[in-house]
């Protein structure tokens, strides 16, 4: 039987050591066209186990998931683990699991609402954090 | 892998059930700094989304349940100098502003007269609940 992912995840906390990544995503929400961009930090807990293998699930588990109804039964935490990947990867993963699909699949417009940065490129002066868009 | 299939824990002298120990724990934490943005600590969080000053979210790698979840925050001082209340909230005001696999949260200042929100350097939640 195939391990909770819970208890992965609690395997890969106390083996792997935790990996920043390189990467942050920098995105903005069609449906709110007034706000500000927004940036997507990797988790380094997630990225360790992501580039270990044999922790975290299959990325089509999450996306089949978002159509079950809360208290169903879900997929994802009983799947069978996916091997290593590499860093862009799981960057592609975590964008199909934690940005709406509004931002990454469905948008037809021509602004760029979506670009994977180098950390260096994310501001450090927060004084006009509400102010920040996605140069085109 | 050995597998204890056991319905009591006991120390000898205090004995409890193995569904306190199990449903128990935190099944998700994150320490932030959102300043910055980066991720310090965290169990079970897949990203950290920073949507604007003070505001975000955290994403949980194994989904809870449903959105019948406990969550907790903490905000460290926003002055030195200002005897602020500070505290990382759910943030209420946004749509799903907590789903299975997502909470929304806000850093806020006030005092008497002052309220804001304002990007903590040593953030962190936890949430408690069933798992999926």
């Amino acid at each position: 039987m195939t391990e909770h992912l819970w208890t992965r995840l609690l395997k890969a906390k106390a083996r792997l050591k935790p990996v920043q990544s390189k990467y942050r995503v920098l995105f903005e929400d069609p449906r709110e066209p007034d706000a500000p961009a927004k940036v997507l930090v990797p988790d380094p807990n997630f990225m360790a186990a992501g580039l270990a293998g044999g922790y975290l699930s299959p990325i089509e588990t999450y996306l089949r998931d978002r159509d079950v109804p809360d208290g169903e039964p879900k997929e994802h935490p009983y799947a069978e683990p996916i091997g290593p990947q590499d860093e862009e990867t799981l960057i592609e993963y975590l964008i199909m699991k934690d940005i709406d699909p509004a931002v990454w699949r469905d948008y037809q417009g021509n602004r760029t609402i979506l670009k994977i940065v180098p950390v260096e490129m994310i501001p450090s002066d927060r004084s006009f954090r509400n102010a920040w868009r996605i140069m085109q | 892998m050995s597998t204890l299939n056991v319905s009591n824990i006991t120390d000898g002298t205090t004995t409890v059930g193995t569904s306190y120990v199990v449903n128990g724990p935190a099944k998700a934490w994150t320490l932030y700094n959102q300043a910055t943005p980066a991720i310090t600590n965290s169990f079970n969080t897949s990203s950290l989304t920073d949507t604007s000053l003070g505001q975000g979210d955290l994403n949980w790698t194994n989904a809870m349940s449903n959105n019948s979840y406990a969550a907790f925050g903490t905000a460290p001082v926003a002055s030195v100098s200002t005897p602020y209340v500070t505290a990382t909230m759910e943030d209420s005001a946004q749509s799903d502003y907590r789903t299975a696999s997502k909470w929304y949260f806000q850093c806020v200042y006030t005092d008497s007269s002052l309220t804001g929100y304002f990007d903590g350097t040593v953030q962190s939640a936890s949430i408690f609940g069933d798992l999926a």
